[in-house]
């Protein structure tokens, strides 16, 4: 069992990787030269405006969100991903396959996942090193990330003023880019998205800091520390000792484990399982619940649109008068936060169901990619050797490329592969599981990787 | 006496299953991480060692419980004070700047006793003491570690020269330190490479 996961996670990469290798490279580099290229617009934007840099540096990263999607979209093809769907619910729709909705729906939790794993601070370092190197390390010009710091610290109202500014903007943008249906206004709303979800997250990262260090300083923290001492005199065991080298062990050795190890492979999945659109990923649980996707509802899976849901969940007639504008005034609101951000939520739920084996190995497959990539870039040292600092900020970019281009596009196709393992492991249980009543017309497709048993 | 959770046999081996996969992960992630890792340069005592900026070579070790200076006790030690004088040259286009060192034996990291950093322009050599306060119970092994000082680094080189003190020759070291006094007044000289 295990050494079939395995094989079929391996194999199955391998050959998507394989088939699709010229185009998944094309979109790679070509997102690759978009981010940086914006990088380097970023760098001389900030002698205009450290804000100016920002905004392009949110940017960079709709490049590299759109190459992922699109590379993630390439080996869904050819894993026939949406081959799964009943053939009257594969029409083009742009909820499931519009690029600037993928776009919208991935943003948050793909900013999320690059925050909390370091990615946006490290791009935020290359980006302050290049500013560096442009100002030399004594000039007083602000960098990027000092600007949005010194308004999370020191102007809190002007930043939540700026974000709702900005997020009220958007959603008259979508609307009208949704009422229009100009590419041009959806591609304005994702870069306003993108510099919104780092303002989110860099400033919310900022205050959560500067709300810690207030805390430190209080009478009711120091109250604690009294209490904490009375009680270590009292016990005779040190227990402020044992606590501290708890929490040693759980900082230095559980914590890494469990975001570099587990958290970020499973995540990646939940995100890249959006990528996929709605209605495969309701398809994906009704199986798990052992139902077939002809048992369907418009509105009842969690992956149901906002609107869908509500009318789902309606009882009686609709609203009117007042009620209706508090309805309308509650769907613009909730409905945007429910169709954008929770689908990530329940996407990690769905694939967290997948199975302790499914998962163990995908995790270990996930870590091998990560491995080489390491390994990668210990034989590149090891090739070009020990040099200056400049000398690597002149080349950072060449080296990176050389490692990345040859893991990320294998990675990517292996979170199509594990994402189309889920769907056969659910399309397994519905059909050992005793099925829910079944309309005539069910269509349950039958995968041709399914292998029993597993 | 009866376990209140019962597992199925084959739930609780993929459980476990899952567990030792993300284990050896784990430790496959720990063992290839490359940060923190550096270009090893490495040297014998008295020769010099080529690397990107120019050659370096420990001359002499000294070893002492004082410290002096110009005729006057500066210092005085519980354990006991390496001194070890080492030339930089700047044989290539660029100047030679070791602004960091260390003294590395099995787990112990020394660091130097006030600030020390070889540097030389291009076409000199500089000498100069680098001295360390160490542990006589733990001077086995030790080996001079020096390196650039940047403030955005890479992959750097670092230089790294054992002094020559083994478990055989310890106690003969230890017993030269005790009560001897080291003086540092004629620490730093540069001149041109001929």
């Amino acid at each position: 069992m295990l050494l079939t996961e395995l094989r079929i996670l391996i194999v199955d990469t391998g050959r998507v990787w394989w088939r699709q290798l010229p185009m998944i490279m094309g979109v790679y580099l070509l997102g690759w030269l978009g981010t940086e290229l914006t990088v380097r617009v970023a760098v001389i934007a900030g002698d205009i405006s450290p804000w100016l840099a920002l905004v392009l540096f949110a940017f960079s990263f709709v490049w590299t969100l759109v190459a992922a999607i699109v590379i993630l979209t390439l080996a869904g093809r050819e894993l026939g991903i949406r081959q799964l769907l009943p053939k009257g619910e594969r029409e083009v729709d742009d909820r499931d396959t519009g690029l600037t909705r993928l776009i919208a729906i991935t943003l948050l939790p793909f900013l999320g996942m690059y925050a909390a794993f370091g990615q946006v601070e490290h791009a935020a370092n290359r980006l302050v090193t290049q500013q560096w190197v442009r100002y030399g390390f004594l000039s007083d010009q602000q960098t990027v990330l000092g600007a949005l710091y010194d308004l999370a610290t020191k102007h809190l109202g002007w930043l939540i003023l700026l974000l709702i500014s900005i997020y009220v903007g958007r959603r008259l943008l979508d609307r009208l880019a949704e009422h229009t249906g100009s590419r041009i206004l959806g591609l304005v709303v994702v870069l306003i998205e993108s510099f919104f979800m780092l303002m989110v997250i860099m400033g919310g990262i900022r205050v959560f800091q500067t709300f810690r260090l207030w805390l430190r300083d209080r009478a009711l923290t120091q109250w604690l520390v009294e209490i904490q001492n009375i009680l270590a005199r009292l016990v005779r065991i040190n227990v402020p000792e044992i606590v501290s080298q708890a929490w040693a062990f759980v900082t230095d050795q559980i914590w890494p484990i469990i975001v570099d190890v587990l958290a970020q492979p499973l995540l990646w999945l939940a995100v890249a399982a959006l990528v996929f659109g709605s209605r495969v990923l309701s398809l994906a649980e009704l199986w798990r619940q052992g139902q077939p996707y002809a048992a369907r509802i418009p509105g009842a899976t969690a992956f149901a649109r906002y609107s869908d849901k509500r009318a789902f969940r309606r009882i009686g007639p609709a609203p009117r008068g007042v009620r209706l504008a508090a309805s309308r005034i509650q769907e613009a609101f909730f409905g945007d936060i429910d169709d954008k951000y929770l689908p990530a939520l329940h996407s990690l739920r769905l694939v967290l169901r997948a199975g302790p084996i499914f998962l163990g190995c995908y995790v270990f497959v996930y870590n091998l990619a990560i491995i080489a990539q390491n390994y990668l870039e210990r034989l590149l040292h090891l090739i070009v050797g020990g040099h200056e600092g400049q000398f690597w900020v002149r080349w950072e970019p060449v080296f990176s490329l050389v490692q990345d281009a040859l893991v990320e596009p294998v990675r990517l196709c292996l979170l199509a592969v594990a994402f189309r393992r889920c769907l056969e492991i659910f399309v397994q249980r519905s059909t050992v599981r005793p099925a829910a009543p079944v309309r005539p017309e069910s269509t349950q497709p039958v995968l041709a990787g399914a292998e029993a048993g597993t | 006496m009866r376990f209140p959770i019962r597992f199925p046999s084959s739930k609780l081996a993929g459980v476990l299953a899952a567990i030792a996969l993300v284990a050896v992960s784990a430790v496959g992630l720990r063992l290839s991480d490359p940060k923190g890792t550096v270009d090893m340069v490495s040297g014998v005592p008295g020769k010099p060692v080529t690397f990107n900026d120019g050659e370096l070579s420990v001359d002499r070790v000294r070893v002492g419980t004082v410290l002096t200076q110009n005729d006057e006790v500066r210092d005085r030690s519980a354990g006991m004070f390496v001194a070890v004088a080492v030339t930089g040259a700047a044989t290539g286009p660029r100047e030679l700047s070791l602004g960091s060192a260390e003294l590395v034996s099995k787990d112990v990291h020394y660091k130097t006793y006030g600030l020390t950093s070889v540097f030389a322009a291009p076409g000199f050599k500089t000498s100069t003491d680098i001295v360390f306060e160490v542990d006589p119970s733990r001077v086995e092994g030790l080996t001079l570690e020096m390196w650039r000082n940047e403030v955005i680094s890479g992959y750097q080189q670092r230089v790294r020269i054992p002094l020559g003190i083994t478990a055989a020759n310890a106690n003969q070291w230890r017993d030269a330190a005790r009560g001897w006094g080291i003086d540092i007044s004629l620490s730093n000289s540069t001149r041109p490479i001929p």
